[in-house]
């Protein structure tokens, strides 16, 4: 375990020195991936101020939330693209590859790539974060239950990876449509969930439980009217556990019946 | 003449329709994308218009959710990067070949690349269109004039698009800030297009410079053209706006091109 650990890590540092070898290009590709990003700060920024205090929450507010979702989300774009990739990996047959080391392959595909351009992502989503933390006073417990949220948060988005890089052992077909998970997900979490109307909201509580990690955490914090009992936003987030699991079984029993793709 | 550049892009279309399962995979992931965009807007803009304070809301909630619904339907106008055509023509060595086509590089590569731009977008928007339409997600556009002007704005929209694309692709390849310019389209694109925030809910300043730029072009235009959010009188500057920027971008993407096959070196192999 703490072998694949540090195998995991240099594979990491691998992939991330040849990234590396294009300095200007680099910075430019960071910069252009903040700007992107920022896209989705742009928009909560822009329907607040637009349409006031009609939403009960203010720009404070919703940044805590930004941050409560998109960090651990931008963390996990960027440590675990190996995944994103792999369903390339498998049409290309390179997959075989993998499995002839006597490594575990989910250790391989995960320290197949480290994109260092996602520090873009990462850094505006860490700096509306840091600028709601400064804007909103926050007492011991409060820090506790955000921190133990992204924790979970981070959990949550592996298991999504794992399981859209898990269907390619059925298709390779459509890939793109697991987007809808990954960054969907993540897009409908950076608004208060209690807006939505019941439909979306039950999605985000329960199939991809995106709301449960990010709103229901940010909402008891900020004393907002969850609609919940108050042990409720401690419990939600371990939803991502659940989703890790499916995620390793899907994996799993995939793997087993992998028959490479021919080539 | 017309046919040596009909040809290109008769050629590149053909290779596009092939690509129906990617073009659906696209619709259910644009739909999805636009569930969740719709979902916020209303969220949004039902409270505030119910508020007793309500301030009047740059576009209404049937406009607003009309305008992302075709955001969705014409999402690939703004995947300026899916154009990769010269990237491939230089590095591979094939720009030989190309040079000894008796035609205007520039042109060729125009007509291949609006190809790539628009058989891909058509054959997302072309279904999606249709199901908003018949599930009322969409309304039909506020007048015959609109929905005519939408089409011509948007055919524009399909020009810019690939000026800006082959411009990008170009600029990346030979001029010396090319790759930073290239790597940095994109982010102003998503922000300044439309795609993620109608413009017309920006704040005013911001809005201005949005609307000066070619990006409002490639989408909010024909758009706010459809929900009615520019009436016919008030669209005569936009349309300018758009052709104009059409019309500089195809020119400096000339420019560009023609630049670069003056310096290019062609190795062999």
């Amino acid at each position: 375990m703490l072998d694949d650990l540090k195998l995991w890590v240099r594979l990491l540092a691998t992939a991330a020195r040849g990234r590396m070898q294009y300095r200007v290009d680099l910075f430019f590709q960071i910069l252009a991936m903040a700007l992107t990003t920022a896209a989705d700060f742009l928009m909560v920024w822009v329907l607040i101020s637009a349409c006031g205090p009609t939403i009960g929450w203010t720009l404070a507010e919703a940044s805590l939330l930004y941050g409560v979702v998109l960090v651990p989300f931008g963390i996990v774009q960027f440590i675990n693209a190996g995944f994103e990739r792999f369903h390339d990996l498998v049409r290309r047959g390179q997959v075989d590859l993998l499995l002839l080391r006597p490594r575990p392959l989910l250790v391989l595909v995960a320290g197949e790539d480290l994109p260092v351009r996602q520090i873009g992502r990462l850094a505006q989503a860490v700096a509306v974060f840091a600028w709601a933390l400064w804007m909103i006073p926050l007492s011991m417990g409060d820090c506790l239950l955000l921190g133990w949220a992204m924790a979970w948060g981070v959990v949550l988005y592996l298991s999504f990876d794992v399981i859209r890089a898990a269907s390619a052992f059925w298709t390779v077909e459509g890939s793109e449509m697991w987007n809808v998970l990954t960054y969907g997900g993540s897009m409908a979490a950076i608004w208060p969930a209690e807006a939505y109307r019941p439909v979306l909201r039950t999605v985000l509580l329960t199939i991809v439980p995106v709301a449960a990690v990010g709103w229901l955490p940010v909402a008891q914090v900020l004393g907002k009217d969850h609609g919940f009992p108050a042990w409720v936003p401690w419990l939600a987030p371990t939803s991502g556990l659940v989703l890790s699991g499916l995620g390793l079984w899907l994996w799993t029993i995939g793997l087993r019946r992998y028959a490479s793709s021919g080539s | 003449m017309i046919s040596a550049y009909f040809e290109p892009f008769r050629a590149a279309a053909l290779v596009e329709v092939q690509y129906r399962a990617a073009a659906l995979a696209g619709i259910v992931t644009q739909f999805a994308f636009g569930w969740i965009r719709m979902e916020i807007f209303v969220a949004v803009l039902v409270k505030a218009s119910a508020s007793a304070a309500a301030q009047p809301l740059a576009l209404s909630l049937r406009q607003t959710t009309d305008y992302i619904w075709l955001g969705q339907a014409f999402l690939m106008l703004l995947f300026t990067w899916r154009v990769p055509a010269l990237r491939e023509v230089v590095r591979s060595g094939a720009l030989g070949v190309e040079l000894l086509r008796p035609v205007d590089c520039y042109g060729f590569w125009y007509a291949q690349s609006l190809a790539r731009v628009l058989v891909p977008c058509a054959l997302r928007a072309v279904p999606m269109l249709a199901i908003c339409l018949a599930t009322g997600l969409l309304h039909p556009p506020v007048s015959i004039e609109a929905g005519l002007w939408t089409a011509i704005s948007l055919a524009m929209a399909f020009l810019l698009s690939t000026a800006l694309a082959m411009l990008v692709s170009t600029a990346a390849l030979w001029l010396v800030a090319g790759d930073g310019i290239a790597a940095l389209v994109p982010g102003f694109l998503w922000s300044l297009s439309g795609v993620i925030v109608p413009l017309a809910f920006l704040p005013d300043w911001l809005r201005t410079v949005a609307e000066a730029l070619p990006f409002a072009g490639l989408m909010d235009t024909p758009l706010r053209l459809y929900v009615g959010a520019i009436t016919l009188d008030q669209a005569a500057g936009p349309l300018l706006r758009q052709a104009l920027w059409t019309v500089a971008l195809i020119a400096l993407g000339w420019a560009a091109v023609q630049r670069g096959l003056r310096q290019a070196e062609i190795a062999g192999g």
